[in-house]
This record gives structure tokens, C-alpha cells and sequence, in this order.
């Protein structure tokens, strides 16, 4: 009977990690329709629009580099020379008007025209885990359920369920839950083939607490670009070395 | 129209430079009526007349922002209207800098904003770049010509920085020239700063600062600053006998020793997008409540003498005077500030409420505030009102209230 119990509780947690090593594996592929490097220089549109009307449009550099690090530049007239770093949990902005880099909080990325956390954040298996809850159709495509928690607290969404096509890992839909495990958005993500490569274009993100409102993130070109680690301090974004 | 036509010319050169394209360019327009009320009651009232409170005024602002060949420039040409006065014309550089590497170090030189502290409401620690905090609309601050050296690491930076070369001891204190340290740490959800300057006005000075965010939706900030000498304006007229009037400007300036600034503050951040500031700060540079009560008493003999058949002009004149009072960065030593506002993602419209508390004599600032951000627009509107106890140094501004717009297109 001891036997019995071991060789199931063996077996299970056999299961789980094989599991949670499945799960890693389709993220790291989900990842790589949107970053394909480990560095990369990404040039982004943002739409917002209102009841299917447009309300605003912005344009973004985002610059990634592995250990969880971003910098987003503001192209867009009325807000250049701003800036957002993000490095894991911490963040900080600078604006071009007192030219001085402010520790911000997870909190007030989410504030803004639209979510930093939603342009400069390109990668889930760095920030979450979980498991496989089961397989779904979703919109005719067949697609495993992923059920993922942040492992990290700086994260926007601390809960994500996300469905990825069975065949190829892409992603095709993602409910995204805040803090008080609300939904607060949906997304849907545009496949296209781009220079021979299969990549996301474009995420479509439906906000379902502010229901109407709509943010549709294009991603314009990526190249793999890697600037120097101090381009990540926060001291330097004072400076105005980064040619784009 | 003089600064609309500067600055065309400045972006008409800018796009001609072979280099640079039109993503390099941007433009903003602004336009900020500002409705001033005069507060009649106020012992300051007679010198008001001539003095920039209580009067109207509108101002435009073109700003350009452009890089060529790697020279980061904002020009700004503004024009200002304020009843009583004649227009005034400016155009100015904000920055021009040059970034560049050498050896493997960094070096940075020409004109720019050099901000250094944590907070908002006051910044004890911008040494060099001293501006007014409590400005009603937030323009572009006009930096300072300098050459520097920067280092930086992942998470730490060392800047030299020789401010204002050739100017020794200016006619203002932002164009002293100086020589300044700043040294910059990450320490996980911890940034320390620490600063110190060498300038032949404060001779010493030196200060840090820390802004930590313990949990999700909280920061919290604070600066500590030392300086060794300090400047202080002060009415002679105070405390003598007979008829309280100078033929000539009773303003004199006292040099002080041992200064200590601190400001310690939070931002709270919420899912639903409100956002709450809260500050307090001690700025020993600043005057006291006792010294807001001597000259109210000298501003008051003063005023009384208009009854006595003492001309209204020499009257006015010498409460015009001890109108410098209110030049400080603080008007009084010790300060609270809390400011609410709130801002959802992709919301358009912004409100804000902010009060500004002296509790050492009962003074009140209060402002509110709207905004809206379109396409290629933003509009802001608010008030701002003085008040809170009687004889408190807010409540003797000549000025009692200011209604604003401020009209911004970007380009």
C-alpha cells in the first residue's frame, strides 16, 4: 500500500513538471513570433479608439534586451523626448520638460495614453508560469488553454489565461486579469508571414472595463539590436546618445 | 507674431540641414490667458500697482525640439501680454548639447536642463537647475551652459559637471558658476543620489536623496541638503523709528550660515487611477513666520501714512519693495502639500486637486485643475486660490486668485 502511494505521488509530480516544462516550452515559442532575438530594437504604432472611432495614434522605440529590461522612446510629436525604462520589477520616466529620471510604480505605468507594460512587455516566460488547462477552440483555430501566473510582482497583469494554436504555439487570444483578478483587457494577436518569418503585426486589445475602447499595437519593423548595458541605468537617460 | 516668425525660421533651417528629416522635428504651440484677481485687502496692495500681481497677461509659446547631427536643440520664442505693460519678446535656447564618447568615457557639453531631485513640490537638490516649482502650467525649463563627465555602470553613475564656465558670481544664482558632483546607486527598488557643489555664493554645499517603491502601487521619496552659506532679501526699514519710507530700495541682502533643507514625501498610485502626492518639507533658507509678521507690520505703517498726506507714490513705491518677499522658492519655512488627481489609461480627461499648506501662520494654496489630451492638442484650465488664516503670508499676496487656459498644439 506504501508502495502504492509513492509510485502515485511519484507519478504526479512527474506529471506536473513534465507539465510546467510543457508550459515553458509553448511560451518560449509564443515569445518568438514577437521577439526574435534576445535583443531587439522595435519601432511601434499605437491606435486608441473610441466605439470604433479613432481617438489617437502614437508612435514608440522600444528597445529589449534580456534580464527583463526595456527602454520605450516616444516618437510622437506632443510627446517626444519622453522616455520609460523598465528594468524587472523597477521603472522609471523621464520628461523632456524637467529632464530628470523619476522612480515610477508598477501602478503608474498603466496610466498614460496607453500601457507601457502593454507596448514595451514582448515576452511571457520571463514573467509567468503555470499550466496547461486544457485545449479550446477559439475562433476555428484549435488552441491549448494556458492558465499562467506572474512569477514576478511588476508585471501588469498578475493572471493570464492564454490560448495558443495547438499546431504551431502562435497566439491567438489572451484574457488579461489586474491586480484584483479582474478582467481588464482582452487580446487578439494578427500572424502574418514578414520577410520569410512568421510574426505577430499587430495585437488588438479590447478593454473590458472601459468597454468601447479599443488599442490596437502594430508592430512596425524589429531588428535585433543590442546597446550597451548602460543604456539601461536610469542616470543615462539624460543623454541623448541612442541614435534610432 | 515676432516669436511665431523666429521660430519658423529656426524649423525652416532645421529641416534644410541635409541630415535631419522630419521625425527629428517637432514643434508645440502654446497660448496661456492667465485672469489675475487683485486682493485689495492686502497691506501689499499699494505697490502692487507696480508690480506683475494682480495684472492680466496672456503669453504664447512656440517650442522647437529638433537633433541635428547628433546636437539635441529646443529653442523657444515666446511673447508675452500683461495689461499695463508693453509686449515682451524673448527667444531662447532650452538646451543645446552634445553628447558624445572619448576613451570610453562619457562627456556631455553646451546648454541643458540639469534636474536632480526627487520631489515635486520643492526640489531642495537642484543645485543647479533652480526653478519655480509652483509654476500654474509646466513649460519647458531653460537649462544651463556646462561641461561634463558622466560614468556609468548597470546600476551605479558618476557625474562632474563645471556649470556656467567664466561666470563666476552671477546677478542671479542659476548662473553662478560652479563646480558640482553627483554620484547615482540602484540598489534594487532603491535609488540613492548624492550631490555636492563648490560656488562662491554658498561656498559648500551638499545633499542626498533616496526614492524607494516598497510595494506596487507606493513610492516613497525624500532629500536631505546642507549649505554652508546662504542668501537671505531683507527690508531695512524693519524695526526703525519715524516715517517708514526710503527714498531708495530698503531691500538689502544678508549672507547666512549653515542652512539645512529637508523634504520628505509619497506618491500612492490605485488600480482605478487615482493618484495621491503627499509632501512635507523644511526649507531653512526660506523666512519664517515671525519675519512674514515684521514686514506685514512695515507694509501696514506704510499703508496707513496714505491718510496722512504722504504721496500715494511714495507710499506705493516702498510696498513695492517688500514685495521681494514673495520671490523665494518657499514663501515660508515649513510646507505640506497633498495633490490628488486621477488619470485611467487612455482617458482623455485628467482632474487634479492640489493644496499647498504653510501651518506655521495658517496659509492656504489651493488649485484645481482640468486637462484634456487630444490627437495633436491639450488643453488645460484651472484656478488657483490664496488664502487660509488672516495675516498669513499666502492671505497677504496682493493677489487672490488666478483663473488659467493653456492651449497647447504639438506638431
Amino acid at each position: 500500500m506504501c508502495n502504492f502511494i509513492v509510485t502515485c505521488f511519484v507519478v504526479c509530480i512527474t506529471a506536473l513538471q513534465a507539465q510546467a516544462g510543457d508550459v515553458a516550452r509553448y511560451l518560449k515559442k509564443a515569445d518568438s513570433y514577437r521577439l526574435e532575438a534576445d535583443a531587439m530594437q522595435v519601432e511601434t504604432d499605437v491606435k486608441l479608439f473610441k466605439s470604433g472611432v479613432l481617438d489617437k495614434e502614437r508612435l514608440y522605440t522600444v528597445y529589449l534586451k534580456n534580464g527583463r529590461r526595456s527602454l520605450v522612446l516616444m516618437q510622437s510629436a506632443g510627446e517626444k523626448g519622453q522616455k520609460v525604462l523598465m528594468i524587472g520589477d523597477d521603472f522609471w520616466q523621464i520628461m523632456p520638460q524637467s529632464q530628470r529620471p523619476i522612480r515610477i510604480t508598477p501602478m503608474q505605468k498603466l496610466l498614460g495614453d496607453a500601457s507601457v507594460g502593454d507596448i514595451a512587455t514582448m515576452n511571457w516566460s520571463e514573467d509567468y508560469d503555470g499550466s496547461v488547462a486544457g485545449e479550446i477552440d477559439v475562433d476555428g483555430v484549435l488552441c491549448f488553454h494556458l492558465s499562467l501566473t506572474a512569477k514576478n510582482k511588476g508585471v501588469s497583469y498578475k493572471r493570464i489565461e492564454l490560448f495558443i494554436a495547438k499546431n504551431d504555439s502562435r497566439p491567438v487570444k489572451a484574457d488579461l486579469y489586474v491586480a484584483s483578478d479582474k478582467l481588464a483587457k482582452q487580446a487578439r494577436f494578427s500572424v502574418a508571414s514578414v520577410k520569410g518569418r512568421r510574426q505577430v503585426t499587430a495585437m488588438a486589445i479590447k478593454d473590458q472595463i472601459q468597454t468601447g475602447r479599443e488599442t490596437v499595437i502594430s508592430y512596425l519593423t524589429r531588428k535585433a539590436r543590442s546597446v550597451p548595458d548602460e543604456y539601461y541605468n536610469p542616470m543615462f537617460l539624460t543623454r541623448n546618445d541612442l541614435k534610432e | 507674431m515676432k516669436a511665431g516668425t523666429a521660430i519658423a525660421t529656426l524649423c525652416a533651417a532645421c529641416l534644410s540641414v541635409s541630415q535631419v528629416d522630419a521625425s527629428d522635428v517637432s514643434v508645440k504651440a502654446w497660448a496661456i490667458p492667465e485672469y489675475h484677481t487683485l486682493n485689495s485687502a492686502s497691506p501689499f496692495a499699494p505697490g502692487a500697482a507696480q508690480s506683475r500681481f494682480g495684472k492680466n497677461r496672456t503669453r504664447e509659446e512656440f517650442e522647437l525640439r529638433a537633433r541635428v547631427w547628433d546636437v539635441n536643440l529646443v529653442a523657444t520664442a515666446a511673447t508675452t501680454a500683461m495689461e499695463q505693460y508693453k509686449p515682451e519678446y524673448t527667444t531662447f535656447v532650452n538646451e543645446l548639447n552634445y553628447d558624445f564618447s572619448l576613451a570610453g568615457e562619457r562627456f556631455s557639453l553646451g546648454k541643458k536642463i540639469v534636474s536632480w531631485d526627487v520631489g515635486f513640490g520643492y526640489r531642495p537638490l537642484d543645485l543647479l537647475q533652480q526653478e519655480n516649482r509652483r509654476s500654474i502650467v509646466t513649460t519647458t525649463l531653460e537649462g544651463i551652459p556646462y561641461l561634463a563627465w558622466e560614468t556609468f555602470s548597470g546600476d551605479s553613475a558618476w557625474m562632474l559637471i563645471y556649470a556656467n564656465p567664466g561666470q563666476g558670481r552671477a546677478g542671479v544664482a542659476k548662473n553662478d558658476e560652479s563646480v558640482a558632483l553627483k554620484y547615482y546607486l540602484r540598489d534594487g527598488t532603491t535609488d540613492w543620489h548624492a550631490v555636492a557643489r563648490l560656488s562662491e555664493r554658498h561656498h559648500f554645499e551638499t545633499g542626498a536623496a533616496i526614492s524607494t517603491v516598497p510595494l506596487e502601487s507606493l513610492e516613497v521619496h525624500g532629500s536631505l541638503l546642507y549649505q554652508h552659506r546662504f542668501e537671505q532679501q531683507y527690508n531695512s526699514l524693519i524695526g526703525t523709528a519715524g516715517v517708514p519710507l526710503s527714498s531708495g530700495d530698503p531691500m538689502r541682502s544678508q549672507t547666512r550660515e549653515h542652512a539645512v533643507t529637508a523634504l520628505a514625501g509619497f506618491t500612492l498610485t490605485g488600480e482605478a487611477g487615482f493618484s495621491l502626492l503627499g509632501e512635507a518639507w523644511y526649507d531653512a533658507t526660506a523666512y519664517s513666520a515671525a519675519e512674514w509678521r515684521d514686514v506685514k507690520e512695515l507694509v501696514s505703517r506704510q499703508a496707513g501714512l496714505l491718510s496722512q498726506g504722504i504721496p500715494p507714490a511714495a507710499v506705493s513705491g516702498n510696498s513695492a519693495y517688500s514685495l521681494h518677499y514673495f520671490d523665494q522658492p518657499n514663501v515660508l519655512k515649513e510646507n505640506l502639500l497633498l495633490r490628488l488627481s486621477h488619470r485611467h489609461e487612455g482617458e482623455n480627461w485628467e482632474p487634479a486637486v492640489d493644496l499647498l499648506c504653510t501651518p506655521a501662520d495658517g496659509g492656504l494654496v489651493t488649485t484645481a485643475s482640468l486637462a484634456y489630451s487630444g490627437n495633436h492638442f491639450r488643453v488645460d484650465g484651472g484656478v488657483r486660490q490664496y488664502g487660509g488664516a488672516g495675516g498669513s503670508a499666502y492671505r497677504l499676496l496682493p493677489e487672490e486668485r488666478i483663473i488659467y487656459f493653456a492651449l497647447q498644439g504639438f506638431w
